[in-house]
């Protein structure tokens, strides 16, 4: 199975490549949503807070717009018929699923860049904190925009359903990934970011189990 | 069928995922006989409608499956194309199973038993 979804991984990759559709969305929104957030401020300095939040916001709408792809692709192109006779529905979604996640942590990794150069409040404290926030967050935001994509994909008014349907799955995440990006910020311990880290850990599980419960069903139908 | 690859490069990408080895011979083969094979390299976006339903049977064909289903095999071909696709269901269905719906009288010609829809109604 993992050499099929490698194929399936491999093929939306040079795909990619050679259209760039989520490249240059998730590009293009990267850019501009931090642009207006820059000249919004202007010259006033915003709580580190406020900057955490703002990186998670980023982060959930750039995913709204480039992440979708995964699945409308191949119902644009009429080719779910032809995957769901050559392959199962888990090689299907996990080959999905690398591509996003990869796309997900390339995506945020520019984010994160951007902010770190560019909000002078954006400095980490505890590293090690932050990087397994962002890993964690990265993971949760890649299955659950997957599995997203998926339910999507055969809708009329696609570009609303999927922000309007991530929002209630994806809440939970945003909101404990912005509480342990503050304690990045501020330094805050391991010990004394359990609690979110657990809660970041469990999304991730529960959301990943439960995909590739649903997918079956979801494909199929 | 993905039309920012080639013809050869879709054929791969689908073996890739169904698991099995692409039968290069067999599908060079094919790619003669559907008269694909100067064009195997083109990108699939740059096929005629005839020439991407040419491409589909040797999609359908290049597993060697048992059993062949074809759903109107010659809309979209031009003369030179279906006479191709009745030789091919000419010869597969020497070993194979072949079940063809369509409404065109010569694809029904073919075929060893004809089932009239209408009389079972």
């Amino acid at each position: 199975m993992i050499a099929k979804s490698y194929s399936l991984f491999k093929k939306d990759f040079h795909s990619e490549l050679r259209t760039r559709y989520a490249i240059n969305s998730l590009a293009m929104f990267i850019i501009v949503a931090i642009s207006v957030i820059l000249f919004s401020i202007g010259n006033e300095t915003i709580t580190t807070s406020l900057t955490a939040g703002l990186f998670w916001v980023v982060i959930f709408f750039t995913a709204m717009s480039g992440l979708a792809r995964a699945f409308v692709s191949e119902e644009e192109r009429g080719t779910t018929l032809t995957l769901q006779l050559i392959a199962s529905p888990s090689t299907v979604f996990t080959g999905k699923l690398i591509f996003n996640m990869i796309l997900v942590f390339c995506m945020n990794l520019v984010i994160a860049l951007l902010y770190s150069a560019l909000f002078e409040k954006f400095i980490v404290q505890n590293f090690s904190l932050f990087l397994l926030t962002f890993v964690l967050g990265n993971i949760g935001l890649a299955v659950a925009s997957t599995i997203i994509a998926a339910i999507i994909a055969k809708a009329g008014a696609k570009g609303t359903l999927y922000p309007v349907l991530s929002f209630p799955i994806l809440l939970p995440l945003i909101l404990t990934c912005v509480q342990l990006t503050l304690f990045s910020f501020d330094g805050t311990r391991f010990e004394e970011a359990k609690f979110e880290l657990a809660i970041v850990v469990g999304y991730d599980v529960i959301m990943l189990t439960a995909s590739y419960m649903l997918f079956d069903f979801i494909w199929k139908d | 069928m993905y039309e920012e690859f080639s013809a050869w490069e879709n054929l791969k990408i689908f073996a890739n995922i169904r698991g099995i080895n692409l039968n290069e011979a067999l599908v060079l083969s094919y790619l003669a006989k559907f008269l694909l094979e100067n064009r195997k390299d083109d990108l699939v976006k740059t096929y005629s409608s005839g020439m991407k339903q040419r491409l589909k049977f040797i999609f359908a064909l290049m597993h060697s499956p048992e059993v062949l289903i074809f759903d109107e095999p010659t809309s979209n071909l031009d003369e030179e194309g279906k006479k191709v696709v009745y030789e091919i269901v000419r010869e597969e269905g020497k070993s194979k199973i072949v079940i063809i719906a369509s409404n065109e009288v010569k694809d029904l010609e073919l075929c060893n038993e004809v089932l009239l829809l209408e009389k079972f109604k």
